[in-house]
């Protein structure tokens, strides 16, 4: 199976490298430090931090959507799915295949738009004490737990609905990773954001404009209880896992129709 | 090779296939039928990309669901045009190949060896947008056999092929079962099938309907309730023969045009004796043929002699 996984990567990347979608994957990456550096004279930009990641987490997201989502029904769309599906292991070639690839995409693209944020940003105006370096270090693993996890729960999304797997996984973001993860009890927990926020707090201080990180630190904590570094990264981890085996397992015992299949 | 027991296949309250039975052992076989009468579904089961409902399908003594050692025994092609316009024939048919489990080097040689054998090696290096719908049939073939597979399906591998298409298609095809290798040819048209002289399986409504040989087949067909077309000199005299000598349920002559529109229950014996008795009548004959040309049509008399509506004569 190794091989079939590897041969759709490479494949993806072949189809994926042209100038029409590295030219859209530009324009993703610049929005972000094109948005700070207008914001940055401004004074509006009270925490940049926090600013640089929800618009560096929203280019991953619209990546992932357009990447991780439509893994089954762009093969269904694009009649390719016979073909694949008649070879040996070529559901799950398909499933592993694209969720690398959409994983591998969707961090590239906010990741260099993360850096590109923190190259134009001044040091003097970021609330954080860390040099731009550790804070770059942070939230390049951030971004890559946000792909790798984001990109099993909507790879799941694009398995079990195909047309409307968008629709399914912004709808889960607005109310699970958004409304759900603003609840101070436990549901606020299954909420990979809420874990990813406390990772990024504990690591990255930010929170209070006054530099008390470890007085705003504590208000979290008695607010959202945080754990360890270790239990969310083991929560992250779960989830992904979980999805990309329910995944597999629904890819493999389900049947897809094409549309000549419909035609019976 | 492939046996059906009592299969049914449902799409919610759509009939795939309906009670199919049968026993195939290794050879050709031409599943012919009207469209969405069932052939993909068909295929499909076979292939155990779809579950039956009802009944059981074993492909070389294996249930074919979710059997990845048998899809390396079989080649797939299926009747979707491919449908990426910037990569080549062969790196397509090469990342296909390498599906399969084979290394980069050695797909790329399979795919290289089976463009070939299909003739596209002079343009396997050009993006497929480039490729007329016959070489992108030749390319979907050409995907289908590079593992070399003991069983070939093809479903309506004529469609969009011109008449050169089609001879060099069938060409193939006649190859391939000369090698005593085995194939399922999926089709509407029962002229391409019948070139490859399989055995037929005629299937319609998600029904098996009949199956054997050509001859058989014709056979049953030329029983089957027919009309039957003739043009000639004097139409209100052949009528009267043709209802004096054979079975007729509803005759209709249009003078002006001098043809004679029969319907009979018992085709084969008009066809074969009533030229005979025109010409000692001194009638001339310059058009004889069934009405009911298209496959459509006789698959719906199966159809009516399968529900026990109709019954064959002779």
């Amino acid at each position: 199976m190794l091989h079939s996984i590897i041969a759709i990567i490479e494949f993806e990347l072949f189809r994926i490298l042209t100038v029409q979608r590295l030219a859209v994957a530009l324009v993703m990456s610049v929005f972000p430090p094109l948005m700070i550096t207008i914001l940055s004279g401004t004074g509006v930009l009270l925490f940049p931090e926090f600013f640089i990641c929800i618009l560096c987490g929203m280019i991953c997201l619209l990546s992932l959507l357009l990447w991780a989502t439509p893994n089954v029904y762009s093969e269904l769309e694009g009649k390719s799915w016979t073909f694949v599906t008649s070879r040996p292991h070529g559901r799950l070639a398909i499933l592993f295949g694209k969720y690398l690839i959409a994983v591998a995409w969707s961090f590239l693209v906010s990741w260099i738009g993360m850096s590109l944020c923190l190259i134009v940003i001044d040091q003097e105006i970021l609330v954080s004490n860390l040099p731009k370096s550790e804070i770059w270090l942070y939230l390049s693993m951030i971004l890559l737990l946000a792909s790798t996890v984001y990109a099993a729960i909507f790879s799941f999304f694009g398995v079990i609905v195909q047309r409307r797997a968008m629709v399914v996984a912004v709808g889960y973001f607005m109310v699970v990773e958004i409304a759900a993860a603003l609840i101070p009890a436990v549901v606020g927990k299954v909420a990979m954001s809420y874990h990813l926020l406390c990772l990024l707090i504990q690591r990255v201080s930010w929170i209070l404009p006054d530099n008390d990180s470890s007085q705003g630190l504590r208000e979290f904590q008695i607010l959202y209880g945080i754990w360890p570094s270790w239990l969310h990264l083991l929560a992250i981890a779960t989830m992904t896992v979980t999805m990309l085996t329910l995944s597999a397992f629904v890819i493999r015992s389900r049947e897809y129709l094409t549309l000549e299949d419909s035609q019976v | 090779m492939i046996s059906f027991e009592h299969t049914t296949k449902l799409y919610k309250t759509v009939i795939g296939v309906n009670d199919v039975s049968l026993d195939l052992q290794p050879g050709a076989y031409g599943l012919l039928g009207p469209n969405g009468s069932g052939k993909t579904t068909l295929i499909n089961l076979i292939l155990g990309q779809i579950r039956p409902t009802l009944g059981t399908v074993r492909v070389f003594g294996q249930n074919p669901w979710n059997c990845n050692e048998l899809l390396n025994r079989i080649g797939l092609c299926p009747a979707i045009q491919a449908n990426y316009p910037f990569i080549s024939g062969l790196k397509w048919v090469t990342f296909l190949t390498r599906l399969r489990g084979f290394r980069s080097s050695i797909a790329n040689e399979m795919a290289e060896k089976a463009l070939a054998i299909v003739g596209m090696t002079h343009a396997m290096n050009r993006p497929m947008s480039s490729y007329s719908l016959g070489m992108r049939q030749r390319t979907v073939l050409a995907q289908a056999i590079s593992h070399e597979p003991e069983l070939l399906i093809l479903d309506e591998p004529f469609n969009g092929l011109d008449p050169k298409g089609r001879i060099e298609m069938t060409a193939f095809l006649k190859e391939w079962v000369q090698k005593k290798r085995s194939l399922i040819l999926a089709s509407h048209i029962l002229h391409e099938v019948e070139a490859l002289r399989p055995s037929l399986l005629l299937i319609s409504g998600g029904r098996l309907l009949a199956s054997g040989s050509p001859e058989q087949v014709r056979s049953i067909l030329a029983s089957c309730p027919n009309s039957i077309r003739i043009r000639c000199d004097n139409p209100n005299r052949l009528a009267a023969l043709a209802t004096e000598y054979y079975s007729v349920n509803k005759i209709q002559i249009d003078a002006s045009a001098g043809t004679i529109d029969i319907e009979t229950l018992n085709p084969l014996e008009m066809l074969t004796g009533l030229p005979a008795r025109a010409r000692s009548a001194g009638i001339t004959i310059t058009e004889l043929r069934s009405t009911e040309e298209s496959l459509q049509a006789i698959f719906s008399t199966l159809m009516k002699i399968h529900r026990g509506e109709v019954r064959i004569t002779g």
